[in-house]
């Protein structure tokens, strides 16, 4: 998370749905928080134990140690962060900047309630950066992210071809959450024109390797890599990771036309409503329909849900995802996990389930 | 059918689905020593199952509990509550029923043991019809996202009310106008026809019951506290489902003369009565010994419960849905804790209690996760506040031993 060279405030975020153009487009750089707690020990005290994982294990990392970071903005995601605001605010000397509502559906209405509370959060940031919010400012922050996106979305398609190793192309996603934009654009420029030039010097056609197991990883902030691991080195091959740090970060191309900051605002407020559903959007019916109709573009084999124990919505919806998944005769497995790590019964169990898949494919 | 308990519950699926079954129910509670408040809110609970179960004239609405009651009476829809049906469940012992059912349809273990007993209900046909769901998202997440699975289960309309954290005049509005496009939805997908002098006649009743409901809320600030705090368990069902409607106003009528009647004899419903302490969030609803040891071993006198609050203003008929849309986002557990832990403190002041307990009922993130910070503010102002680890539906998960030793040693501090 460091920005050598670079001026501005590291603002930490919890969140997929706060639009990172507004935070640098008043002079910040917005951060993801990964936890960096190996196991929740310093949240003990503040949260209970059967609390989300996630949230005790970002605890823990503000506690054990100072994330290079001037201060957070949080939303009101759910009754975990809504609470993890509430401890934050008793106990961890960085300051809440800002704290952000974000509606549950993407109607007008709420595009519009969004937006409002899009331009509050300005005010709010605008005192503490000293930095006023302009449209032309605005409007550049917009056209670097979605010069971004395009990036991303150039890797994405090297990615799902096979030319670019699923390890990789997580890295570059979380590097593409947690650096200063210049620095990211650099690292995924670089990429693409490494792999442009390997694959003419190989002569590769950028096919997938079609024979092994396709699998859907749904997760909450990202799958663990040691599972990414597990399941590649087995032969399996993961085509969609529906997480903060793929599918559900903000992938699409926001309009950067607005002339006005409540223009421009609008658009930011009907991007980040309109992105991929995540559980918390709780009209099951269109969460399930994504689901399911990523996993049939995809063509996926198997899905895996690798959730923070105690994260409640996805749980709740689980059952309900299991019998869509299984109506198109994909089966699911449920992990519930306590942090980064495997334990040994969830590395048997994935590979029971991987060797159950094979067996019935 | 290997089941032994599926006779039982064969039994209880005719009984709630036939009229003649609902009132049997009604004569054998009838001969059940009961407070006349009770015979008011009986009446109504079976009056709003024979709407649910056994009659079709009214489209059937399942809501999560802070969904305002007076939108559904003023539009002529039975609401049914999976969260209050699930309460009322454990309260005949039928919590394990649901608790295994629930894990059969794949429900995971860690969930709240509320939504997990209402989903396995739901699985065992002891719920009503649904003709369209609806939910708020504030409060709990979970209570939203169960409505939501049954509602897409059975193929009917969901709405979400999505409710802001604030309590500004944006999110009122915000509110309002989701209030009323709620309305357009249900007229379109229910058939019904919307009567605003219906509605504004629900807010009538409703603010008559609420202020016979603070009268109640008065009386009870009298030493020795007139009634017992456990008998007060039900208070959120009632807050939740009654206003709006008639008996609402019948049944805070009866409790208000009951409870004057026992401040002017001086005779409370608990006679022993030492130390005076402010409940927060539930309390088993199944029978357990946890609150006689409080009430009548160790003298402790719940002088209020939390969720028997009334937290919203006078309702104004003449700005129906923005009324209710505050009361919405007024409700105490929206918004940051402090909005919690300032009533708590109010209450405390107000009914003169010399501690807080708070019953952590097994899966709750948005009760268990405000602890830390609840004590701190508590303890700042030099009230104790003891913690409860427990279960209101599930009694297999609540340790009587542990609990009782760590009560002794509140009360024994506080006194
Ligand atoms: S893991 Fe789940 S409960 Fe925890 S913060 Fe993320 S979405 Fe919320
Ligand atoms: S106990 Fe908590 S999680 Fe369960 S229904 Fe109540 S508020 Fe929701």
């Amino acid at each position: 998370m460091s920005t050598p060279g670079l001026e501005e405030a590291i603002v930490g975020l919890f969140s997929a749905f706060v639009p990172r153009e507004l935070l640098f487009a008043l002079g910040c750089t917005p951060v993801r928080i990964f936890p960096t707690a190996v196991k929740p020990t310093a949240a003990e005290a503040y949260l209970p134990r059967n609390f989300c994982a996630l949230t005790r294990n970002l605890l823990a990392s503000f506690l054990e140690e100072k994330p290079p970071v001037q201060a957070v903005i949080f939303t009101d995601e759910d009754d975990s962060l809504r609470r993890l605001q509430d401890v934050w605010a008793e106990c961890v000397p960085v300051p809440i900047w800002g704290s952000l509502e974000v509606p549950r559906t993407d109607d007008g209405i709420a595009i519009r309630y969004f937006a409002a509370r899009l331009a509050g959060l300005a005010r709010q940031l605008e005192r503490h950066t000293g930095t006023t919010l302009t449209a032309r400012r605005l409007r550049s922050a917009i056209a670097l992210y979605n010069h971004q996106r395009r990036l991303l979305t150039a890797l994405k398609a090297r990615w799902l071809d096979g030319t670019l190793p699923t390890p990789s192309y997580r890295r570059l996603c979380r590097l593409a959450l947690t650096e200063h934009p210049q620095r990211v654009h650099e690292a995924l420029q670089n990429q693409i024109d490494a792999l442009s030039t390997s694959a003419e010097a190989l002569g590769l056609t950028g096919e997938a390797n079609g024979s092994g197991m396709r699998l859907l990883l749904i997760a909450e902030l990202a799958a663990p890599a040691a599972l990414v691991r597990q399941l590649e080195s087995a032969g399996a091959r993961v085509v969609a990771e529906v997480s903060d740090l793929d599918e559900l970060s903000m992938t699409q191309i926001i309009a950067e036309t607005g002339e006005t900051i409540d223009d421009l605002l609008m658009a930011l407020a009907e991007a980040y409503l309109g992105k991929s559903p995540a559980p918390r959007m709780r009209v099951p019916s269109r969460r399930l329909e994504y689901l399911t109709q990523l996993a049939r573009e995809r063509t996926v084999d198997a899905v895996i849900c690798a959730y923070s124990k105690f994260c409640d919505l996805p749980l709740a919806e689980y059952p309900l995802l299991k019998a869509a998944m299984e109506r198109l005769g994909i089966p699911v497995l449920l992990l519930e996990l306590e942090d980064e790590t495997l334990s040994g019964q969830h590395r048997t169990r994935v590979e029971a389930f991987l060797e159950t898949v094979r067996a019935h494919g | 059918m290997d089941d032994p308990r599926d006779l039982r519950i064969r039994l209880l699926r005719g009984l709630l689905r036939s009229p003649l079954g609902l009132r049997l129910v009604r004569a054998l509670l009838a001969g059940r020593p009961q407070k006349p408040h009770h015979y008011v809110s009986a009446d109504f609970f079976l009056e709003m199952a024979r709407g649910a179960y056994a009659s079709r004239t009214r489209p059937v609405v399942w809501s999560n509990i802070f969904v305002p009651s007076e939108l559904f009476w003023g539009l002529g829809i039975v609401p049914f509550f999976p969260e209050t049906w699930a309460g009322l469940a454990a309260s005949i012992g039928l919590s394990a029923l649901g608790v295994s059912q629930s894990a059969a349809s794949g429900y995971p273990v860690d969930l709240c043991t509320v939504h997990r007993s209402a989903a396995g209900l739901y699985a065992s046909q002891l719920f009503p019809r649904v003709d369209a769901g609806v939910a708020t998202s504030h409060a709990c997440d979970l209570a939203g996202q169960m409505v939501g699975n049954f509602a897409y289960a059975k193929g009917k309309p969901f709405f979400l009310l999505d409710v802001p954290q604030s309590d500004d005049e944006a999110a009122v509005d915000y509110l309002a106008a989701q209030l009323e496009q709620l309305i357009e939805h249900w007229c379109e997908t229910l058939g019904i026809a919307f009567d605003p002098d219906r509605l504004r006649e629900a807010i009538r009743l409703s603010n008559q019951a609420r202020a016979l409901a603070l009268e109640v809320a008065a009386l009870r600030e009298a030493e020795p506290a007139p009634l017992r705090g456990s008998g007060m368990r039900d208070q959120l069902a009632m807050l939740t489902a009654m206003f709006g409607h008639p008996s609402g106003i019948r049944y805070y009528q009866a409790l208000r003369d009951y409870t004057a009647q026992r401040v002017a004899d001086g005779r409370p419903e608990q006679a022993n009565q030492r130390v005076r302490v402010y409940w927060m969030h539930l309390m088993p609803y199944f029978e357990s010994a946890l609150l006689s040891i409080l009430e009548d071993e160790l003298g402790s006198v719940i002088a209020w419960e939390e969720i028997s609050t009334l937290w919203w203003d006078e309702l104004d008929e003449r700005a129906p849905l923005r009324s209710l849309a505050r009361k919405i986002v007024s409700l105490f557990f929206n918004g940051p804790i402090q909005r919690r832990a300032e009533m708590a403190l109010r209450l405390i002041r107000r009914y003169h209690c010399q501690g807080a307990i708070h019953f952590s009922h097994w899966g709750c993130r948005q009760s268990a996760g405000a602890l830390y910070v609840l004590r701190a503010h508590l303890r700042r102002e030099g009230v104790p506040l003891l913690i409860l680890d427990g279960d209101c539906i599930d009694p297999s998960n609540l340790q009587l031993g542990p609990l009782r030793t760590r009560i002794e040693a509140f009360m024994e501090m506080l006194s």
